[in-house]
């Protein structure tokens, strides 16, 4: 009986440790002199299917495996457990996991939202015949978003915060973006706020309050973070950095978009004409610190974070704009 | 003589407390391992003890009385949950016996069920979470409905074990007595299969908690599933693993009141009295 009790307690402990041990591994290097590195991914995103297709990552000597990860925390719990080299998260979650102390540091910007005179990308919806008319109609009702916490939640807070709606008087539910329309069209949720893009077949029986992303300063949707000693281990992060800066300047490129959206399109199983005419966010691989700080004081403001943290040594100096 | 007598009491509680000591102090050296290993790698996500039991105080208890030592937050996320939890288990336990003993006394309608009970227990209840949401919608009643589908075939199933084996003698002598419907349900059909329906009932216990925490953990807006979702998406571990405890001791809570109210009312029964096991 005690044998079987410290063995199961050996096993315990055991388990403990492997847990919450783990850590960054140093990127390999293959015979060829390209550097194996994993990086996070929601699935197809425009900036890797075109730096893999068209070799930009292999340039800058990365030998690139996406590895898919559920969301922001996972992405941050990957690099920090070695199972990644570069997660994919957007910039709050990325500040609060910086601000709770764990060490990350932001290596690259990738995404960041569309800001007027650009054609809106994200919006609130509410069907077609709802009463709902703006953002003062909300208090008191239920929107969807894809997670609690996440950055669809922060920036529709703080729209209906400027627009005069106490955020605490909304119930946020979490539903996956697939079922956010078929929920505001029966009725079970009152608005949903996702993108344009999201909408499916439902664009003419629902329509857009306002698209909060716009309605704010500048708001990095994708960044990618990588583990404190990762980046200290060698210029893997540097050259990553470098391929997603080169990458955004030739997306932007009017020349390259029917290539951008083709290559799209093979990842997405979505025609790549369906994919060209909706509203994309804008790219942007340096990080300006400076807006950064804007999104942690909205966090500060809706309680979300005690204090705005120092986020100078969390942006590498090589990512800064 | 008196000494004797004294002594007795004093003897029995220092045994009481060495079979505590003996069966805790696993947990007890784990909780050590757990403070000291968690401090030496200062993993994040799995913080120390001390950090979780004090996340634990600050999070659900508060100081006054008048709230009774419970927080805001608990009442806000722990007492929704109790309530949809409290909601789902009564309604399978309402059903569940009634209809086990339905279809264990009235062998037709057992033959007729018996598929639809089967099919009911092969599927499994949080693959049926969307339908729910489309049902219900985004209420509790969407909760209460998995947590209630989720606990009733155990209880159905051993409501009709305990029905159907019920010893045949007891059943041959309560039909020479001559004893009414009513008399045979309370005195003979009730009492022999209730070793068996608590067995599901108890059962069921573990169930609705793990289907409570689970239709919590999406389209909800309040609940302890919500609560454990929120502080990992805002990387609070300490809070979540606060909510993992709170979860646990529930789960103890709920244990121990079933266990006293099973020996309170199957007194009567010996196996379930745990000197007359031990006599055995």
């Amino acid at each position: 009986m005690n044998t079987r009790r410290t063995g199961a307690l050996v096993a315990l402990a055991a388990l403990l440790f492997t847990s919450a041990c783990g850590g960054a591994e140093g990127a390999a290097d293959n015979a060829d002199g390209t550097t194996k590195v994993s990086v996070t991914t929601f699935g197809c995103e425009i900036w890797n299917t075109w730096a893999i297709g068209k070799g930009v990552y292999g340039k800058h000597r990365l030998d690139v495996e996406l590895v898919r990860s559920g969301g922001g925390s996972a992405a941050v719990a990957a690099v920090l457990s070695g199972a990644a080299d570069f997660g994919y998260v957007n910039g709050y979650t990325a500040i609060n996991a910086y601000n709770t102390g764990f060490p990350i540091q932001m290596v690259s910007g990738v995404n960041v939202n569309a800001l007027p005179p650009a054609k809106p990308a994200q919006g609130v919806f509410v069907g077609k015949d709802s009463p709902i008319k703006a953002a003062a109609d909300l208090a008191g009702k239920k929107i969807a978003v894809n997670e609690i916490n996440g950055i669809n939640q922060i920036v529709t807070a703080s729209w209906l915060k400027a627009n005069g709606v106490a955020p605490e008087s909304v119930s946020f539910v979490a539903l996956p973006f697939a079922e956010q329309v078929p929920a505001v069209l029966s009725g079970r949720v009152d608005a949903a706020q996702l993108g344009y893009s999201l909408l499916g077949n439902n664009n003419d029986k629902v329509r857009s309050l306002a698209d909060p992303f716009a309605s704010s300063d500048k708001i990095y949707i994708a960044t990618y973070v990588a583990a404190k000693s990762f980046v200290g281990k060698g210029d893997a992060a540097k050259r990553f950095h470098e391929a997603i800066t080169e990458t955004a300047q030739q997306l932007s490129d009017p020349a390259n978009t029917d290539e951008a959206f083709r290559l799209l399109s093979e990842c997405q199983k979505v025609p790549a004409e369906t994919l060209a005419a909706q509203p994309q966010n804008a790219l942007e691989a340096d990080v300006d610190v400076a807006a950064l700080d804007r999104m942690a004081q909205q966090m500060v403001d809706l309680k979300m974070l005690p204090k705005k943290p120092d986020l100078g040594p969390f942006v590498t100096d090589f990512a800064r704009s | 003589m008196s000494g004797q007598g004294l002594g007795r009491p004093v003897v029995t509680s220092a045994l009481a407390v060495g079979r505590g000591v003996r069966s805790l102090w696993l947990l007890a050296l784990l909780l050590v391992v757990w403070e000291v290993a968690a401090r030496m790698v200062g993993s994040l996500f799995v913080p120390p003890v001390s950090q979780i039991f004090g996340a634990f105080v600050d999070t659900w208890l508060s100081a006054s009385p008048s709230s009774l030592f419970l927080s805001s937050q608990f009442r806000a996320d722990v007492l929704p949950s109790l309530v949809r939890l409290g909601l789902g288990y009564g309604a399978a336990t309402v059903l569940g016996v009634g209809l086990g003993i339905l279809i264990g006394v009235w062998r037709p309608a057992g033959a007729f069920f018996n598929p639809l009970i089967r099919l009911g227990m092969s599927v499994p209840v949080t693959a049926l979470l969307p339908i729910a949401i489309v049902l219900f919608g985004i209420t509790s009643g969407m909760n209460v409905f998995l947590i209630a589908l989720g606990c009733l075939w155990p209880i159905l199933i051993n409501t009709y074990d305990g029905v159907r084996g019920i010893d045949r003698t007891v059943v041959t002598a309560a039909r020479s007595l001559r004893l009414t419907r009513r008399r045979y349900f309370l005195r003979v059909l009730l009492p022999g299969a209730s070793p068996a329906i608590f067995a599901g009932m108890r059962i069921s216990i573990g169930i609705a908690l793990v289907l409570m925490v689970i239709s919590e953990l999406y389209a909800a807006t309040a609940g302890l599933g919500f609560y454990i979702v929120s502080q990992q998406r805002l990387f609070q571990f300490p809070q979540l693993w606060s909510a993992i405890v709170l979860l646990a001791l529930l789960g103890i809570l709920f244990n121990a009141v079933f266990a006293l109210v099973e020996r309170v009312l199957l007194r009567w029964h010996r196996n379930v009295r745990p000197d007359s096991a031990e006599s055995h």
